[in-house]
């Protein structure tokens, strides 16, 4: 029955990224035309740069799926202990470089550990969790799960609450998947449940009895009640806009209107500049495509025979998916503002190479798992 | 459960649970993606036209008519000379659609001989632009040509076409216009940069002067209004354009250059630095005459890298060198200040009555300190130690140890409230963007262990920048009164009508005026006798401070050195700090404080010089 799949193309995986990337330069170069002639006094600069990016981290990935994925997995532990080690490093050196602790700078090369950290976690945990076989109750096993997964969680969520978040849905889906406990995670779930709903009239009665200042629970505010906090909530609501005025057919490529007004327009909030462009239509074709790569790493995850790389694939389908739902969930207005990229589309160099290479890992898996 | 394939056991054993599970959270993803869809909907398609009219009610104002511009506010120095201005330029703008307007192209050919015998543009561009877009009526041709320019051309037209006229001849020159557009220049180019900031091609501010008094300095913008009156004639509004003000500065222009020339100087010599900057403040008022530092730029084309080498660009990336050229490192840049900020220590000793003016300390040249655990050593400047010393010798010759002493004196609650009073770890509030905030680069009494105290003591182990070191010592010279750094003293309309003065008052006192005289002896006494002998001044009662900090991380061995000293003793009206980083040199060698104490004397000696 067993039979490899060796040397097998993932067409499907690769199509998708390939028409991601396209249609987001597309987009890209509508939506970043402003702020780059404002910066670099040149309209096409950040268009450049995204889409050298985009070609070097194609071939990235490539690079990766002709490696067999049994190759990092024996590194994998180095990887991710030299990640928390940058990640530390980067949390910690704030103090003594005085600047915004989030960033590390290699030859002139700026980038943000906390997205290799997620790359890492991606990489060793399923290793961690096929090691132990779902064995929870033995104690040794247990801490050093809770230890793998949070310990750079927090780290990370201190400086950069959102990819915090972001590694700690991860890391608790995957072992969700592996664990025989449910009350656990029923626990978790609804203590989230519970919080986005609660947040904004405890926050609100917090600050009515003053033990809470505007400033603090801004963001919450800016959230539930973007009208009555204009300022806070400005790049919310031109958003919002710019998503609605798109209508069905937009307003046409390169005919923006709200991307001279929203700050990061290129960046985090380049939907919105897509849905005013492009309308409901262009928004469609995003979903579908993303819709489509999910389902097929999804559809790798389920067929591996083996335990690593079935969590090894759906925690890249988990991550590819939580950037998507936490970028619209907050351009839309859905979820509280916080900085979280766009895939393939959002201008923004560490966090694309890190989606290539997550692309390279599911090719290489597709091309190397063994099949029933 | 066919779209994972067939089930069967995995390694695991426990196939059908995790099956199951992965199942579970991609139905929860999708159920999330559902939902997604379904707010995206309902924004575009069920609200899309409210959106719609929201963003086209916001853009009307922008668009929609003519603008009239408003005229940026000239920045002025202090004797009213000219910094920054705005001079009118002139957009060349074509209209294809009025040039193409009669089938016998008899504005064609006019109007392509004029443009190129005035300014010399190429005729056969010109042709394919006017033919290829036909059906636009706004081509902006060229940007920012001057008045001359532009009054070349319409004299050449009226000429022209009186003579056309004359013979007879349809031809006409048309559909070619000037736009106004004011444009920032910078007389200086190079002077004072990272002070007063510049304005990008967009019209935004971007740092500096220009970005914080932006406000003042920006005007509103007028506008035309065009509307169909009640016979259908075209009527016009006009809303004339409200001009900015002009902001009087208190950079003393003489005194900038002196500051730039005297630090090019060092930075081009022999030994040269990582960066080097200079500031001068009246300590009796807190007005800043000169903020010089060496990474300045060309106010006039900010983003011009030419002469750096291109694998160097490449590897540094341009904005990070942008970046660094404007930032000014006298406000956002933060140091160890080392022994100039001894004069806390000292100054507190001396105000809460700790040590008498006979008082003697012993330096043995390094202190053993001892939790119970840990033993640490703390090393005095002099290594073999000063031995005795009596109270202005302690600060006179910098000693370390005498510092600890007095800091222990006084205690952490003391000295920390010194500290703050002096205004380390807060905003000094000066009038510019982007002040670093230190106030975790300082301890409070809460978190201030024994070891921190000792060393903050002589100026060790907490960050500050140079605006709030000269801030807290032209307190402590000036008889205790602490003013706000700024340097804008006046606002002024365009035609020199005054608006507002500004003036900052006294906020707080820090030391008793018997306190301050007395360092000023002490310091004066440094200059004469003591470490800061380079600074001293033919006839002059000059009185300062060396400063040496060892960099983090301390292995490194770099080095920063700093001067800090006033004119005259008896009556402060100056005070000028320097500060060196990294000497290029290697290691211990770059410890010597003579760099700065050296520039330090050439800007004043100079400063005093002129002002005679």
């Amino acid at each position: 029955m067993t039979e490899t799949n060796k040397g097998k193309f993932e067409y499907t995986v690769f199509t998708c990224v390939l028409f991601l990337c396209a249609f987001g330069l597309i987009v890209l170069y509508s939506a970043s035309s402003v702020s780059s002639l404002r910066i670099y006094d040149s309209s096409i600069y950040l268009f450049v740069r995204q889409a050298v990016f985009c070609g070097v981290g194609l071939l990235i990935a490539l690079l990766f799926s002709f490696i067999p994925y049994k190759v990092y997995m024996k590194f994998s532990r180095y990887i991710y202990v030299a990640c928390l080690v940058l990640v530390v490093v980067t949390a910690f050196a704030g103090r003594i470089s005085r600047g915004s602790s989030r960033w590390i700078m290699l030859r002139g090369i700026i980038f943000q550990p906390s997205e290799l950290m997620k790359l890492a976690m991606i990489i060793y945990l399923p290793k961690v969790l096929t090691e132990i076989k779902g064995d929870f109750d033995n104690k040794d096993n247990f801490l050093r799960v809770l230890f793998v997964s949070y310990v750079p969680t927090f780290i990370v969520a201190l400086s950069n609450l959102s990819t915090g978040i972001i590694l700690f849905i991860i890391a608790t889906s995957l072992i969700f998947v592996v664990s025989k406990k449910k009350l656990i995670f029923i626990f978790i779930l609804t203590l989230i449940c519970l919080f986005y709903v609660f947040a904004y009239p405890m926050a609100k009665s917090l600050s009515v009895a003053g033990l809470l200042k505007t400033y603090q629970a801004g963001r919450i505010f800016a959230w539930k009640a973007p009208e009555s906090y204009p300022d806070i909530a400005y790049q919310t609501l031109q958003g919002i806009y710019a998503i609605g005025s798109g209508r069905i057919s937009g307003r046409g490529y390169l005919n923006s209107i709200q991307k001279a007004i929203i700050p990061e327009a290129q960046n985090d909030m380049i939907f919105t500049i897509l849905c005013e462009e492009l309308g409901i239509v262009g928004a469609a074709l995003f979903f579908v495509l993303y819709i489509v790569l999910i389902y097929r790493i999804i559809f790798i995850s389920s067929r591996q025979k083996n335990m690593t790389s079935l969590l090894l694939s759906f925690g890249i389908a988990i991550h590819i998916a939580l950037q998507i739902i936490l970028n619209i969930g907050v351009v839309t207005n859905l979820l509280p503002n916080t900085g979280v990229t766009l895939p393939f589309v959002s201008y923004g160099g560490s966090s694309l190479i890190v989606l290539f290479i997550e692309i390279g890992i599911i090719m290489s898996i597709s091309r190397y798992e063994r099949v029933y | 459960m066919k779209i994972f394939g067939k089930s069967k056991k995995t390694e695991t054993g426990n196939e059908t649970i995790v099956k199951r599970r992965l199942l579970l959270v991609s139905i929860f993803m999708a159920i999330i993606f559902v939902l997604l869809g379904l707010r995206v909907y309902q924004l575009m398609v069920v609200d899309g036209d409210y959106y719609n009219r929201i963003v086209l009610s916001q853009r009307q104002v922008s668009y929609n008519s003519e603008i009239i511009p408003s005229r940026r506010g000239d920045i002025l120095d202090t004797d009213g000379n000219l910094l920054a201005t705005s001079i009118k330029v002139y957009n060349l703008i074509i209209d294809p659609k009025v040039i193409n307007s009669y089938p016998d192209n008899r504005y064609v050919n006019a109007t392509i001989d004029a443009l190129v015998d005035v300014y010399e543009y190429n005729r056969w561009e010109l042709r394919d632009l006017i033919n290829e877009k036909r059906d636009k009526a706004y081509v902006r041709y060229a940007r920012q040509l001057s008045i001359e320019d532009k009054e070349k051309f319409e004299a050449y037209k009226d000429a022209k076409n009186k003579e056309f006229k004359e013979k007879g001849s349809n031809d006409r020159i048309n559909g070619v216009w000037f736009e106004e557009e004011y444009k920032r220049y910078y007389p200086n180019d190079y002077l004072a940069s990272n002070v007063i900031g510049f304005v990008n091609n967009a019209g935004e501010s971007v740092m500096g002067l220009e970005l914080y008094y932006d406000n003042e300095l920006s005007g509103t913008n007028g506008r035309k209004y065009g509307y169909l009156g009640d016979n259908y004639e075209l009527q016009s509004v006009q809303k004339q354009a409200i001009d900015g003000n002009n902001i009087v500065t208190t950079i003393d222009t003489r005194m900038q250059k002196i500051c730039e020339e005297k630090l090019s100087l060092w930075q081009q010599g022999e030994i040269g630095s990582k960066s080097a900057s200079a500031i001068i403040m009246n300590p009796n008022n807190g007005e800043i005459y000169a903020m010089a530092s060496t990474n300045g730029f060309n106010l006039n084309d900010p983003r011009d890298l030419t002469g750096l080498d291109e694998e160097y660009i490449e590897e540094v990336g341009k904005e990070n060198i942008w970046y660094s050229r404007w930032k000014n490192l006298c406000v956002q840049d933060t140091y160890e200040p080392g022994s100039t900020a001894k004069i806390v220590t000292f100054s507190a000793a001396v105000d809460e009555n700790m040590v008498s003016k006979d008082a003697t300390f012993e330096c043995k040249g390094y202190i053993e300190l001892d939790d119970g655990e840990h033993k640490w050593t703390i090393k005095c400047n002099n290594r073999n130690g000063h031995g005795k010393l009596n109270l202005v010798e302690t600060l006179s010759k910098s000693c370390n140890m005498s510092m600890v002493e007095m800091a222990e004196m006084l205690g952490i609650n003391t000295f920390t409230k010194y500290q703050k009073t002096f205004g380390f770890g807060e905003y000094t509030n000066i009038d510019l963007p982007n002040e670093a905030d230190t106030s975790k680069l300082v301890y409070d009494a809460s978190n201030m262990g024994r070891t921190d105290l000792d060393t903050n003591s002589f100026g060790q182990n907490y960050n500050c920048t140079m605006v709030q070191l000269i801030s807290a010592f032209c307190s402590a010279i000036n008889g205790g009164k602490y003013y706000e750094p700024h340097l804008v003293k006046r606002i002024e309309n365009q035609n020199g009508t005054y608006i507002k003065q500004i003036v900052k008052p006294v906020i707080r006192k820090t030391i008793s005026e018997k306190t301050s005289k007395f360092l000023r002896e002490v310091l004066f006494e440094t200059v004469e006798t003591g470490t800061g002998k380079y600074a001293q001044i033919k006839n002059r009662n000059i009185g300062g401070k060396t400063g040496t900090a060892e960099k983090l991380p301390r292995a490194d061995k770099n080095y920063l050195v700093s001067f800090i000293g006033f004119d005259d003793m008896d009556n402060p009206n100056l005070v000028v700090y320097v500060v060196v980083d990294q000497p290029n040199l290697e290691g211990e060698k770059q410890a010597s404080a003579t760099f700065a104490t050296t520039i330090f004397h050439d800007i004043m000696k100079e400063v005093l010089t002129n002002n005679e």
